[in-house]
């Protein structure tokens, strides 16, 4: 892609999706300029339009997310904000709560604060490369004898797993902690943020009680300021307290949030123009096929992943190209420090992507790459084949070059 | 404007009045459309779904639209026809 002038390989869709398809943008100004009413409060047209387009997001995401119920579907301003109401909303002191050490600080940061309210946290192992230690998890949230600082205590009452690491790109096999969920009675709260839109998730048929939170401005190809949570069919909304409350355009002469959904979890108004973009981006990519544009990813961060492997200096922290992972994979390279890699790939290569901890401390410290991070790579459905090939050319250049040391 | 009786449904929340208007649309519901709740009515959600009824045959009509969101899980308050 060409902008200004020179080129530009955008590779950080893991922060969020660049460039979103034409229709994402027309179809905003569309909503703003034609339809601009409030969604669910009154019943004018123009009402009635904007709410006529939410309902339809939301059917598309359901479609997105494999379940069959889109009214189990709450909106929210992003996938940090679902998590937020999945654990502030479920658990409380004496609670158990197992996660994996490739969590997110969306996911982190709030088990540390409930941590301080009373609920107990522990973190299942994962390797080098970031694949979660299954085994490890379970015995864990069970309170085997054998897990040592849980013995004697109550099993997991939530299971929090990265579907896919915005770090290492590993992925986590869902149908598997679906199961240790489901033998334990225990509710599955996916963190879906890199996955949900482009993966299969299946939330209709895990077999476990799931939830599931997603974010519309990565893989969806939404714009920022949509996402939400996705209740599976096993799982009681009513066990989820709400953690916003307000109007909803619903039971308005109660000071008591709804009980039914999507009432309960979305109080103030919806974001009309965001989500008639995330609807604009679902629709692009079932037009063009979900499994057809994942498979694409994929190829291209294989090409990533097995092409740094082979220049001199660089490691690749995370599972091989043929592994289970999603369209991510970060990588460091003797005698660059990160940040100083990310300046040289932007302004000699135009090469963009992200460099550090990437909110992620957590995963940093799994793989070994904690303080320094890693500069991480992740293409998206309009990176092409001589894009990959040319950041690889630029990396290679570079790794000759050495800025530091011997 | 509608000519002739109409029925209406009434919900809790206005995402299951617009799925229900998707759904009755896509069945051929005669009518099917959203409305303000009409001021005779009350309902917790601002928007109901008024649809036409079949001379002589109001309780078919009102148990068919019943029947199809029973069928795809959309819950409503209550059906209600002139």
């Amino acid at each position: 892609m060409k902008l200004g002038g020179d080129r530009i390989v955008y590779l950080d869709n893991a922060a969020t999706s660049w460039p979103k398809p034409a229709a994402v943008g027309e179809a905003m100004a569309e909503f703003l300029r034609d339809s601009g009413g409030n969604p669910g409060r009154s019943g004018h047209r123009l009402s009635i339009a904007a709410g006529r387009i939410v309902s339809c997001a939301r059917d598309a995401v359901a479609s997105a997310l494999g379940m069959s119920d889109p009214l189990r579907i709450a909106f929210a301003s992003n996938a940090t904000a679902a998590l937020n109401t999945a654990l502030y909303g479920f658990l409380g002191p004496g609670d158990r709560v197992v996660a994996d050490g490739m969590a997110h600080n969306a996911v982190a940061r709030p088990l540390t604060e409930l941590g301080r309210r009373g609920v107990q946290v522990d973190w299942a192992r994962t390797d080098r490369a970031g694949r979660l230690d299954l085994d490890h998890l379970e015995s864990l949230a069970r309170s085997l004898p054998s897990s040592g600082a849980t013995k004697g205590r109550p099993p997991a009452r939530m299971i929090i797993v990265t579907h896919g690491s915005n770090v290492s790109g590993a992925l986590v096999p869902l149908s598997e902690a679906a199961g240790i969920a489901h033998r334990l009675g225990a509710v599955l709260l996916v963190d879906a943020a890199q996955t949900a839109g482009l993966e299969d998730i299946g939330l209709g048929t895990l077999g476990c009680a799931a939830v599931v939170a997603f974010t519309g401005h990565k893989a969806m190809l939404g714009p920022p300021g949509t996402g939400g949570l996705a209740f599976g069919p096993g799982v009681e909304v009513d066990s989820f307290a709400p953690f916003v409350r307000g109007g909803t355009g619903s039971s308005s002469g109660s000071e008591d949030q709804p009980a039914f959904m999507p009432d309960r979890f979305e109080a103030g108004t919806v974001n009309g123009p965001g989500l008639a973009g995330l609807l604009a981006g679902l629709r692009w990519m079932e037009e063009r096929g979900r499994s057809a544009v994942r498979r694409a990813e994929l190829q291209a961060i294989g090409r990533l992943v097995d092409g740094i492997r082979a220049i001199p200096g660089a490691t690749v922290h995370g599972p091989g190209s043929r592994e289970p992972r999603c369209a991510v994979m970060s990588f460091t390279l003797a005698g660059w420090s990160v940040s100083d890699l990310a300046l040289e790939l932007d302004e000699r290569y135009g090469v963009l992507c992200r460099v550090g901890l990437h909110c992620a401390p957590r995963a940093h410290r799994s793989l070994g790459t904690f303080p320094e991070g890693t500069a991480r790579l992740a293409p998206g459905p309009f990176t092409t084949t001589d894009d990959v090939d040319y950041t690889l050319g630029a990396i290679g250049e570079l790794a000759v070059e050495r800025k530091y040391g011997p | 404007m509608s000519a002739g009786a109409c029925g209406h449904v009434l919900f809790f929340t206005s995402a299951a009045a617009f799925r229900a208007e998707k759904l009755c649309c896509s069945a051929g519901i005669a009518g099917a459309r959203l409305v303000p709740v009409p001021r005779d009515l009350s309902s917790d959600c601002g928007v109901a779904l008024r649809f036409s009824l079949e001379p002589g045959k109001a309780r078919a009509s009102v148990a068919a639209v019943e029947a199809l969101l029973t069928e795809a899980s959309v819950p409503f308050e209550r059906t209600v026809a002139e």
